[in-house]
């Protein structure tokens, strides 16, 4: 009787395992295409790179984006890849990183949540022979030495921040800028966005007033709640600067939600570039008229490229170079532009 | 017909084929998982649940539950880092933010057993001040600047070649094995849970009793929290979220009854590692993370439908075996 | 296969390692009480519960109108015309009467509840029945015996036929217990048929038709009630004679060990005096309600004493908390077997040693030997029926539990004993066991302060009575002077309550 149960218990487990094996199937083209281009090529008969990935988030459209330019770009050059969701946990990621260092990885990129707690792990893959580089969150300089490759958040915040003061003057020439700012608090990418937006705008509109700063925790609904009762508070701010894609929809939808959210009233910038706030920018009649754009494409590629390299003995494994990859502005004056990035990064074709 | 021995060795028997179970088809599934390296990183990642989920055997015994776990972890690591940012020595800083998570525990329990208040209600309820505390002292933010460079030697160190949390974790299980199996405060906790009244008429001091195992426990998540913040470097008034429920499944799956006066401290480590086990098998299988979830919540449902089924609560075992031999 | 409106034929039923029924029997005519009597674990319950569908029987067929039927599950029971009323009232104690009585069986149109056609229904039985409750009472406010007389209206009011009450009459009033008589005998004039479990000789002897006594899960005998006697009716249960129930006493009473002065309690007790000897058996007798359990619980610190004294071995104490009784060397044998005495997780070992644990441990750390030691020696001198001390306590019969527990406050060395009801619910031979385990308490000079409600008992068993009222002493009987009359004058003379 208790066999039975055994058995059953058994099953269950065999059964889910395959049900999640579906996300093999990935692994599984990627194997294909290997063996075709080993063929092809008749190289030598080394074991395929096997690369690990830990991902901030899986949620996030920015995010979902890279994922899969780095699966694209790995499997065309044969490289397994081992992809992990860090769930915005750095507990989490700690974890992740001894995994990946125990399955012997030849190399990891790895965009951690803090600083200080992600050198850490690095030192220790670092120790065990493993490269690692991170990306988009930069490690803490002071205790870990480390490729990094992402935007200069500062500066694309500047461009952005430039691009909504000029607009704003064009809109409301005789109101006073009142900005509001949404953030990550806490997470330098985040918080270093913002101060280049402000930075920027401010260098061209000297008197803007920065309202307020508030904790969005990068999701759209917390960003919504928040903006909601800052707008309670202060109803004639008029420039939300969203540090990402969702906290920016996010207070555009608390906007909407009283009303507003229209381009006669506010200007709404975000930080990102994915598919829903393009949507926004492109309607003539939304405030969300501008976003920074990282490009995930760029982004996904430079760093498997920067992998690679340390791999390949072209880099220092200690190497502390920043990568930048520049970042693009959209605005609602160029659909045609927009268009064509929408299809690049993100790979869609829904029109604008 | 069934002594407590037959039907305490049969359970555990049962918790132990499952983790084997699960260890066999991971082993199978993937060349990573039985590694040396592999085993380390299960038993290390684990540690801090586990010896939360030691003190909270001993309350669950007693059918108490404190759920406010996560957010003490949390308020002891920001504690441990701001005190060492501050200057002071790192083996002071601990047992502070040790102490510190003792605090909570007398909280808990004078709420508990002094206002007589439900226990899921009032650690509900230090669950979120807990927290609120935690960012108050963090200022907002991570503690991570000013730290020495030693700081990280207790969650990311070494003794020979076994991580020190599993060094701690493994002092931690045998101290409290030995007192909940041969100790008064092990009788006297078994006696609570298997019936408060008459533990009370037979002149044990229920109150005090229950007030030393919510420090504990506290003491216990304490030493965890300055673990955590170690292994991470940082003192971070965010982590922790979900720790409360990691701790009560292993609690559960090591055989703690719903009903109260039973558990065993080997028990709950089974559970813990069953809970790290599978984890760790189901990302070397890259198994995505939301079947991971449900994986996970259908394990914990079997195995106590499993354990009631061998107490002779709930699920017949007779009755299915018909039932099945019928249809086929 | 003539009148019988039930017929069990040839009921088998086994647990691992346990043969609870055995080719039993019992047949049952239309319209009679007909009583089920034997010793605990001689198959009562068994059966009953595969009647009520709780349990599946191995073998053996059930007819009812002479009908074969199948019941396997309370369903099933009901509506076969079944309806039982357990020891454990099955009340919802939140809702009301009407709720109650109509639980599971509602008119209702789909799933909203047709309140007004309830409320009738209920009405109308409660009318019929002469039963003084409102409707829309909280069940929680009733007392005992209301809630069964509802349980009765709730059976007839479902078209039961049959109706099988388990110890109904056990915490009711000697009046109480007459309104259920009546109850019953009006209902038997219409045709309704009782099927009466209990240990109870009175009950027996003036409300049943015919007997079936069950032995080791076996018939023993059937018997009608006015052919028969108490003592052939033992004879079946036990399988021997039990001549004396009660042990003869004759030793000695010491010195006064206990003193109380005036003690006015917390709860109930109002200026009650008396004076305990070593040696001495003292009953407490009283009506439900009386006050016995809570001088009992004063007595142990668990009703705290407002005013007066308590004098012990020449010393005045204070009785706080339970600690301080267990400290005075005062034990106290709970109402409450099952809720209050025993931890029934635990083994027999286990609850023998609760509350010396400390005297066996060193640095709290329990020695072993001396714990198992300590339980084997108790289990041999008061015979507590056990196959191991590691046994779940549990799994033993009621009256080996309460053996087990009068261990634990043996080993205590106490001299003082309160003992609650103490033979309550346990079968004829071990309470014999136990009367001599009083016996043997006095013998070696401790004092047994026994409350009970069950008057031979205490005609039985003690040197002097005491009979409470509302929370007073309404007068002390020696033994020479008692009578069940007496004590039943004291325990009613002078309230407000009949």
């Amino acid at each position: 009787m208790k066999k039975i149960l055994s058995i059953v218990l058994v099953m269950i487990i065999g059964l889910s395992l395959l049900a999640g094996c579906s996300k093999k199937e990935v692994k599984e083209n990627t194997d294909n295409k290997e063996v075709a281009s080993e063929k092809d090529n008749k190289k030598d008969e080394k074991k395929p790179l096997k690369i690990g990935v830990i991902y901030l988030t899986a949620e996030h459209p920015y995010y979902q984006a890279h994922a899969m330019h780095t699966q694209n770009y790995t499997a065309e050059k044969g490289i397994k890849l081992i992809e992990l969701d860090g769930k915005v946990d750095q507990a989490n990621m700690a974890n992740q990183m001894e995994n990946l260092v125990s399955q012997k990885v030849d190399g990891i990129i790895y965009c951690l949540l803090e600083g200080t707690a992600g050198s850490a792990d690095i030192n220790m893959a670092q120790e065990a022979g493993i490269p690692v580089i991170t990306f988009a969150i930069k490690h803490d300089p002071k205790t870990a030495d480390a490729t990094f490759v992402g935007i200069d958040e500062k500066s694309a915040g500047a461009l952005g921040g430039v691009e909504a003061a000029n607009k704003f003057m064009d809109q409301f020439p005789d109101k006073k800028a009142k900005i509001a700012v949404i953030e990550m608090t806490g997470v330098s990418a985040s918080t270093d966005r913002s101060d280049g937006f402000i930075e920027g705008f401010q260098s061209v509109i000297t008197d803007a007033e920065v309202v307020v700063r508030l904790n969005g925790e990068g999701k759209k609904d917390k960003a919504m709640a928040v903006v909601e009762d800052a707008i309670q508070a202060n109803p004639d701010i008029n420039v939300f600067f969203g540090a990402n894609g969702d906290q920016g929809l996010g207070a555009l939808a608390a906007l909407e939600a009283q009303g507003r959210g229209t381009i006669d009233t506010e200007i709404v910038i975000s930080h990102d570039g994915s598919e829903p706030e393009l949507l926004k920018i492109a309607d003539p009649e939304s405030a969300l008229k501008i976003a920074n754009a990282n490009l995930p494409k760029d982004l996904a590629e430079a760093t498997v490229d920067t992998i690679l390299e340390i791999i390949n003995g072209e880099r220092e494994m200690k190497n502390t170079d920043d990568i930048f990859v520049p970042s693009a502005v959209i605005t609602g004056d160029d659909i045609e532009a927009a268009q064509k990035f929408l299809k690049e990064q993100y790979n869609s074709d829904t029109q604008l | 017909m069934n002594s407590r021995l037959n039907s305490r060795y049969l359970q555990r028997f049962m918790i132990i084929g499952i983790l084997l179970v699960l260890c066999v088809v991971f082993a199978v599934m993937s060349e990573e998982f039985f590694t040396y390296i592999n085993i380390r990183n299960i038993l290390r990642q684990q540690s801090m649940v586990a010896i939360t989920a030691a003190g909270a055997t001993f309350v669950m015994i007693t059918t108490g539950l404190d759920i406010s776990v996560g957010s003490t972890i949390a308020l002891s690591g920001v504690v441990f880092a701001k005190l060492v940012q501050g200057g002071m020595p790192l083996l002071p800083a601990c047992l502070i933010a040790i102490l510190v998570g003792g605090i909570v525990g007398l909280i808990n329990a004078s709420m508990i057993v002094g206002a007589k208040i439900n226990p899921v209600i009032a650690t509900l309820g230090s669950m979120y001040a807990v927290r609120g505390i935690a960012y108050l002292v963090a200022g907002g933010t991570t503690i991570a600047n000013g730290l020495p460079k030693n700081f990280n030697v207790l969650g990311r160190g070494y003794i020979g070649p076994v991580p020190i949390p599993v060094v701690i974790m493994i002092l931690v299980y045998i101290v409290f094995h030995f007192v909940l199996s041969r100790t008064l405060l092990g009788k006297y906790t078994y006696a609570i849970g298997g019936n408060k009244e008459t533990a009370r008429l037979s002149g044990i001091s229920v109150a005090k009793v229950m007030v030393l195992l919510y420090v504990i426990t506290g003491l216990l998540t304490g030493l965890s929290g300055t673990i955590m913040a170690s292994r991470l470097t940082s003192g971070n008034p965010q982590i922790g979220t979900g720790f409360e429920f990691d701790v009560i499944i292993a609690v559960f799956l090591g055989g703690v009854s719903t009903t109260g006066g039973e558990g065993t401290i080997v028990g709950t480590f089974i559970g813990a590692m069953i809970v790290g086990v599978l984890s760790n098998g189901l990302n070397l299988l890259g198994v995505d993370p939301f079947y991971q979830y449900i994986i996970k919540g259908i394990v914990l449902v079997l195995a106590v439908m499993l354990d009631m089924a061998l107490k002779g609560n709930g699920l017949s075992l007779k009755s299915l075996n018909k039932r099945i031999l019928a249809k086929s | 296969m003539s009148n019988y409106i039930l017929e069990m034929n040839d009921i088998s039923k086994s647990f691992p390692g346990v043969k609870a029924l055995q080719n039993v029997s019992l047949k049952v005519k239309y319209g009679e009480v007909h009583c089920l009597m034997g010793e605990n674990g001689a198959g009562k319950s068994t059966l009953i519960n595969i009647l009520a569908g709780l349990l599946e029987k191995d073998t053996g067929e059930i007819f009812i109108d002479q009908k074969p039927v199948s019941i396997n599950n309370p369903h099933d029971a009901y509506r076969n015309g079944i309806s039982f009323i357990f020891q454990e009232l099955s009340v919802v104690d939140t809702l009301t009467v009407e709720e109650n009585m109509t639980l599971g069986f509602e008119s209702s149109y789909g799933s909203i509840v047709n309140k007004k056609e309830n409320i009738k229904r209920v009405k109308n039985i409660l009318q019929k029945l002469n039963i003084d409750i409102l409707y829309n009472s909280y069940v929680g406010d009733l007392t005992v015996c209301e809630k069964q007389m509802m349980l009765i209206a709730k059976a007839l009011s479902q078209d039961s036929k049959i109706i099988v009450m388990d110890e109904p009459t056990a915490s009711l009033t000697n009046k109480e217990t007459d309104e259920l008589f009546k109850m019953i005998e009006s209902l038997k004039e219409e045709g309704v048929t009782f099927i009466y479990v209990s240990h109870r000789f009175e009950d027996i002897f003036t409300i049943g038709d015919r007997i079936t006594v069950f032995r080791d899960g076996k018939n023993a005998k059937d018997l009608i009630v006015k052919d028969t006697s108490e003592e052939e009716i033992i004879r079946y249960m036990v399988g021997r004679n039990i001549e004396d129930t009660f042990p003869k006493r004759n030793h000695e009473i010491g010195e006064t060990i206990l003193e109380v002065e005036k003690i006015c309690a917390k709860e109930l007790i109002k200026d009650v005096s008396f004076q305990l000897k070593r040696g001495q058996v003292l009953g407490v007798s009283g009506l439900a309600g009386a006050g016995k359990t809570e001088l009992a619980r004063a007595l142990f610190g668990d009703n705290p004493i407002i005013s007066g004294h308590i004098t012990l071995k020449g010393q005045k104490i204070n009785l706080n908390k339970p600690q301080d009784a267990i400290k005075s060397k005062i034990a106290l044998l709970p109402e409450e077997r099952r809720t209050q005495g025993i931890v029934g997780k635990m083994t027999v070992r286990e609850n023998i040693s609760l509350v010396v644990s400390n005297r066996l441990s060193k640095l709290c750390v329990i020695n072993r030997k001396k714990d198992r030691q300590l339980a084997k020696k108790y289990i041999k001198d008061i015979n507590v029926k056990t196959p191991t001390p590691e046994q779940i306590i549990r799994f033993l019969s009621g009256g080996n539990q309460q053996k087990a527990i009068i261990g634990k406050w043996l080993a205590t060395e106490a001299d003082i004993f309160l003992l609650d009801e103490p033979t309550r619910g346990i079968d004829i031979g071990a309470k014999s066991e136990i009367y001599e385990i009083i016996n043997g308490l006095t013998k070696s000079g401790k004092a047994v302060l026994l409350f009970s409600s069950e008057l031979p008992e205490l005609l039985g068993v003690c040197d002097d009575i005491m009979v409470m009222n509302n929370g007073r002493l309404a007068g002390v009987l020696s033994n020479e002077e008692a009578t069940q009359e007496e004590i039943m004058k004291l325990s009613v003379g002078g309230s407000d309550h009949e």
